[in-house]
């Protein structure tokens, strides 16, 4: 809940700040993005899973985003697009994050799911 | 884990959530502006586009202004010949100084030059050098003038003492109208001296020719040059009263 608040505060304060990315840093503002969004799926689904470790969480997200950041500059002066690297990377990883945080969910779910059942049978087999 | 290690994590995870909503709008925000800016360049070009022919369709008007105009003062003329007997020797000047400015058509005997762009193979490296430049037009028109030619006009255009003869580009600009090679220029004068002007060794043919660039010189008995269907207008120079101020001469 507390991420999807602060999502929400993010883009309101994105929406409302006066000054726009200029257009030559376009390309260094979207793979920090991909860096933080890739970050912040991954932070969410080490919590769900319980592994979450702040130390870890905050070097990845700074390490990655200025890794990201650091590829999109050599490529462009390298004269390839390096940054390609990172949205593959951070593109896949999203994905992986993403399948993680669902089976998380769904067998959370059919876990408490199985609970409540075992727990209605105990009960039956109280009430017999 | 800990209560409140849990709660800093949840923080943290937080922050960078908010880290990325704010990405995301001012990224978002940053590639809706440079599209807006693209969609006004093409109004831009589209604007420019339509004052050019709104231009252009003034310009025509204007023509067909100076045209009426051309034709109303050929009517008072025809009235001030036929009034008085001592309007005649004005009009005589008023004819003379016409084909001097260049107000009036003109027929006369004359040469044509016809010049037109090198089709010798390049090996100066340069692709200038076998081009006709404005230099080139304008000596060929200095050297006839030198000859006596009284009236001359490349590609119809009559060349006057204000006439412009300037690269623009690929072409050349005379009289603000532009003109692409061939050129053909027309000067009524004496053939014979005309004709030996151009023609004369190390004269402006011949040092044209050894670029390449085919000049062709010919007499003719009868040529037409047209007069120039522009307007003058001066801004700055007006006739100086006589008397008046320390700098003449």
């Amino acid at each position: 809940m507390l991420e999807l608040i602060g999502l929400l505060v993010g883009l309101a304060v994105g929406l409302l700040f006066p000054w726009a990315i200029p257009s030559q840093y376009s390309l260094y503002a979207a793979t920090g993005l991909l860096a933080a969004l890739d970050s912040a799926l991954g932070g969410f689904r080490a919590r769900i899973s319980d592994e979450f470790k702040l130390d870890v969480f905050l070097s990845g997200t700074v390490g990655n985003a200025a890794i990201a950041v650091f590829l999109t500059w050599l490529g462009q002066n390298l004269g390839i697009p390096l940054y390609l690297a990172a949205v593959v990377v951070f593109g896949t990883r999203m994905f992986q994050n993403f399948a993680e945080i669902r089976r998380e969910l769904l067998t959370s779910r059919q876990k408490s799911a199985k609970i409540n059942q075992d727990m209605d049978t105990s009960e039956e087999k109280h009430t017999r | 884990m800990s209560k409140k290690g849990r709660k800093r994590g949840q923080l943290a995870v937080m922050m960078v959530c908010a880290v990325v909503g704010f990405l995301l709008a001012a990224q978002l925000r940053s590639v809706k502006l440079s599209g807006a800016a693209d969609a006004t360049n093409a109004a831009r070009l589209e604007t420019l586009q339509s004052l050019y022919n709104e231009l252009m369709d003034q310009k025509d008007g204007l023509e067909s202004q100076v045209e009426q105009l051309q034709s109303e003062l050929a009517l008072y003329r025809d009235q001030a010949a036929s009034g008085e007997a001592g309007s005649q020797a004005l009009k005589a000047e008023l004819d003379q100084l016409e084909i001097t400015a260049g107000l009036t058509d003109v027929e006369g005997p004359g040469v044509t030059v016809i010049l037109e762009d090198s089709t010798s193979s390049n090996v100066t490296g340069d692709e200038a050098d076998y081009l006709i430049h404005d230099s080139d037009l304008l000596s060929v028109i200095n050297e006839l003038r030198s000859a006596g030619a009284e009236a001359i006009s490349l590609n119809g255009e009559r060349i006057l003492a204000t006439s412009e003869v300037r690269c623009t580009g690929a072409v050349v600009t005379v009289n603000g109208r532009r003109y692409a090679a061939p050129y053909i220029i027309f000067a009524i004068g004496d053939p014979d001296t005309l004709y030996n002007a151009m023609t004369m060794r190390n004269g402006v043919a011949d040092i044209l020719g050894q670029w390449g660039i085919l000049v062709k010189v010919t007499s003719s008995d009868l040529l037409l040059i047209p007069k120039y269907n522009g307007t003058i207008d001066y801004q700055y120079a007006r006739s100086a009263v006589q008397g008046e101020g320390e700098g003449e001469g």
